[in-house]
C-alpha cells in the first residue's frame, strides 16, 4: 500500500517532471526542475479553488525544484486545466531532525494568580494574546524587560 | 539560582509587534558588541520577512501572488517554504488553520511565528555555543522561542490573566522550547469566525513555534470537542482560560481537571 503510494507520486512526479521538460524546452526557461530520486513520504492534498494560473502555463501538471528548506526540502507541484490552477500539491521530504511537539510533553503550569513586582520577578517572559508595539510600553514585559537591564 | 547572570534585552519594532530578544550572560562578562551585531540581524531578518510576507504592502510576494504575478514554482525558497508550511498546518490541524479563509493567500497567522523560530534559529541560537552565553530567546508580543546551553537554567515564563493584562494566571519552566498564546483580549477578536467554544484564552508549548502558534490560532477557532480529540491526537502541552477565567491545563495530551482561581 505504502509502496504503491510512493510509486503512484513517484510516477506523478515524474510525468510532472516530463510535462516541465518539454515546457522548457519550448519556452526556454532556465529555472527547469527534475524530479529527486529521494523517498517521498508526504504529499498534502490539494487546496487552492480558483486560482489563475500565470499566463505562460499551458494545462498541464508542473512540479517546481525541490527547494531545500530549514524544515526539509519542500517541492510543490500544481496542476492547470483551462489556463486554471486546479490543485496545488505540496510533495515533501520532512528533516528527520525535526521534533514533533511532543517532547516537551510533560510540562505542566503552576497557578499563581498574582500581580507582578518587576523587582521580585524570576519571570523573564510573559506569554498573552498579541501585543501590539503601540501598546507595549507599560506592558507587563516591557516592565519585566527594563528589570534587570 | 540565577543569581550571578545577568539579563540584557533588545526591543524590535516589525509589522507592529514588540519583539525582545534576552540574553543571559555571566554577569562578569560584556557581550555588548556581540548583542548588538546579533540584534542588527534579527532587525534586518524581520524587516525582510515583512516586506515579503505583508498583505498590506502591493509589492509583496504575498499581494503578487494574490495577483497571480509570482509564480509559486519558480517563488524562492522562503516563499515556498511558507507555503508548504501553510498547507501542512492546514492538514494538521484539520483545517482549523487555513490560509486560504479569507478566499485567497495570506499566510499572515503563520508567519510571525515561523519568523520568530527562524530569527531565533539563524542567529541567537548559535551564541549559545559559547560559554559567555547561557540562554537566549526572541519573544514577538507574547509567542517566543527559547533556548538554553546548560541544565541550570530555566526561563520562567507567566501567562498573562486576559482579564487583567498587569496579572500572571500561572507559570511554566522551559529549557528549550516555544509558547505561544492566542486569544480574546487586547485586539478584541483575533479571528474572524464567532467562537465556536468557550476559550477565552490559548496556550501551547512545543519545540517549534511555527507549530505551537498555528495550534494555538486554529484552536481558539474549533469547537473544545474538536480541540479535545486533536490535543490528544497530537499530544498537545498547554493550557485553556476559559470564559469564565477557570484554567485547565493539559500535556502530552492528556487533560487535567479544570481549576477555578
Amino acid at each position: 500500500m505504502y509502496k504503491k503510494i510512493i510509486a503512484g507520486l513517484l510516477s506523478l512526479a515524474i510525468a510532472g517532471a516530463i510535462v516541465l521538460d518539454v515546457f522548457y524546452t519550448f519556452f526556454g526557461q532556465p529555472k527547469a526542475t527534475t524530479t529527486t530520486n529521494k523517498n517521498k513520504t508526504t504529499t498534502n492534498s490539494a487546496t487552492s479553488s480558483s486560482t489563475t494560473a500565470p499566463n505562460q502555463y499551458q494545462d498541464g501538471t508542473y512540479t517546481g525544484e525541490a527547494t531545500e528548506t530549514e524544515y526539509g526540502d519542500v517541492q510543490l507541484k500544481i496542476n492547470v486545466v483551462g489556463g486554471k490552477i486546479t490543485t496545488i500539491d505540496v510533495l515533501k521530504y520532512p528533516n528527520d531532525e525535526r521534533k514533533s511537539e511532543s517532547i516537551n510533553a510533560k510540562v505542566l503550569p503552576t497557578y499563581k494568580q498574582e500581580a507582578l513586582s518587576a523587582q521580585s520577578s524570576h519571570i523573564q517572559q510573559v506569554s498573552g494574546a498579541t501585543e501590539t508595539y503601540k501598546g507595549f510600553k507599560g506592558s507587563l514585559q516591557d516592565a519585566l524587560n527594563q528589570a534587570e537591564d | 539560582m540565577n543569581s550571578t547572570l545577568r539579563k540584557q534585552t533588545r526591543v524590535l519594532n516589525h509589522m507592529n509587534v514588540p519583539f525582545t530578544l534576552t540574553f543571559m550572560t555571566p554577569s562578569e562578562v560584556d557581550v555588548t558588541a556581540e548583542i548588538a551585531t546579533v540584534s542588527q540581524q534579527v532587525d534586518r531578518f524581520l524587516a525582510q520577512v515583512d516586506q515579503k510576507f505583508s498583505s498590506f504592502k502591493v509589492d509583496s510576494d504575498v499581494s503578487r501572488f494574490q495577483r497571480h504575478e509570482l509564480d509559486l514554482l519558480t517563488a524562492d525558497a522562503t516563499f515556498q517554504t511558507i507555503y508548504a508550511l501553510s498547507e501542512d498546518a492546514k492538514q494538521f490541524t484539520q483545517g482549523g488553520f487555513n490560509a486560504y479563509y479569507h478566499g485567497y493567500y495570506d499566510p499572515t497567522g503563520l508567519v510571525k511565528g515561523w519568523a520568530i523560530e527562524t530569527a531565533h534559529r539563524r542567529f541567537l541560537q548559535p551564541l549559545l555555543g559559547h560559554p559567555w552565553f547561557i540562554a537566549t530567546g526572541i519573544n514577538g508580543g507574547g509567542d517566543m522561542q527559547l533556548a538554553t546551553n546548560e541544565d541550570e537554567f530555566d526561563w520562567e515564563i507567566g501567562i498573562e490573566n486576559p482579564n487583567n493584562l498587569q496579572q500572571i494566571l500561572a507559570t511554566y519552566h522551559l529549557n528549550n522550547g516555544a509558547i505561544a498564546t492566542f486569544g480574546f483580549n487586547k485586539r478584541g477578536l483575533h479571528i474572524e469566525r464567532p467562537a465556536a467554544n468557550d476559550f477565552r484564552q490559548l496556550t501551547i508549548i512545543g519545540d517549534s513555534l511555527t507549530t505551537a502558534d498555528v495550534w494555538a490560532t486554529a484552536g481558539l477557532s474549533m469547537t473544545a470537542t474538536d480541540f479535545r480529540t486533536l490535543s490528544e491526537l497530537h499530544q498537545l502541552s498547554g493550557m485553556v482560560v476559559y470564559d469564565d477565567l477557570s484554567v485547565r491545563a493539559f500535556a502530552g495530551g492528556e487533560w487535567f481537571h479544570a481549576q477555578k482561581l
